[in-house]
């Protein structure tokens, strides 16, 4: 059974650039989900199974900080990888999210980082 | 805005634009900047923190449709859609501001970001962007002409902001 990956960012044009970038990738996905904002992304995650999720920070309704906190929070939710891709520069923030064990890439970014940085976490994660 | 900024709003948005597109700024003398009369679009959003400021940037809506196919690596620009065109000019803003956050104080402090709003560029609105002597202007990929606009704010005493002198 492939991957469901959610990407959530209120720019259509950066799930778009992700999209493409993971469909390229070797990797066996079965689908790639979308929300505009962390709100959306919490009602598809209580929809169905998503086996990791990109999220940008800054969005209206709900960033990508609370949503990382709603999920860590839940009993079901608290177990699926997130990885944060964002313009955040702030140390203190990408600390917060490294102590949650939340990767940050950095925008604007290159695919091979993407591809670095999933390789890294669903390697190291048991499904 | 000083030599030091300026330097530093031209040097990021170049290369968040190489970075984010694979299109190529240069730096633009404003008596050079060539805009079309119609069709530019404008971004706007806002920054808070230890220091506020807002940023404006103005672009040819064709530059912002080629800017969209680069960064989605579409082969056809007639794939990309209206509503991607303004959303990518949204994002080159934002990424533009959080990077310029970062390599104008460093990564210490932390700042919130408002949400981009982008629309059709008014002829005043244009005008005055072109016109502000704070404004950097470049050219993109030998075509367009673009302009951003860094406005510092300084909050006052009731945690409002407003424009530094």
């Amino acid at each position: 059974m492939g991957l469901t990956i959610l990407i959530v960012d209120d720019s259509v044009t950066v799930r778009s650039i992700i999209a493409k970038t993971l469909s390229l990738m070797d990797l066996p996905i079965d689908s790639i989900e979308q929300a505009s904002n962390g709100r959306k992304a919490l009602e598809k995650l209580h929809d169905g199974w998503v086996d990791l999720v990109f999220t940008d920070i800054n969005m209206p309704e709900m960033n990508g900080l609370e949503l990382v906190h709603e999920m860590r929070n839940d009993e079901i939710l608290k177990t699926i990888p997130i990885i944060v891709v964002s313009t955040e520069g702030s140390e203190a923030r990408i600390e917060t999210m490294r102590e949650l064990g939340v990767p940050y890439i950095r925008k604007p970014f290159v695919p091979e980082t993407i591809k670095h940085v999933i390789e890294e976490l669903l390697g190291a994660y048991e499904h | 805005m000083n030599t030091e900024m300026r330097d530093t709003v031209n040097s990021v948005f170049c290369e968040v634009l190489e970075n984010f597109a694979f299109s190529f700024a240069s730096t633009l003398a404003p008596e050079e900047s060539e805009l079309p009369q119609e069709g530019m679009l404008c971004a706007s959003m806002e920054f808070h923190g230890p220091s506020g400021g807002r940023l404006d940037l103005l672009a040819p809506e064709a530059m912002c449709r080629t800017v969209a196919a680069n960064a989605l690596g579409a082969f056809d620009e007639d794939e990309v859609t209206e509503e991607t065109t303004m959303d990518t000019l949204k994002e080159l803003l934002n990424i533009t501001c959080g990077n310029l956050l970062t390599a104008t104080w460093g990564t210490g402090p932390v700042f919130d970001l408002s949400i981009p709003s982008a629309g059709m560029a008014t002829p005043e609105a244009a005008r005055d962007l072109v016109g502000d002597p704070e404004s950097s202007h470049f050219v993109v990929d030998d075509d367009f002409t673009v302009i951003l606009r860094l406005t510092c704010l300084e909050p006052d005493t009731n945690g409002a902001a407003r424009v530094a002198s």
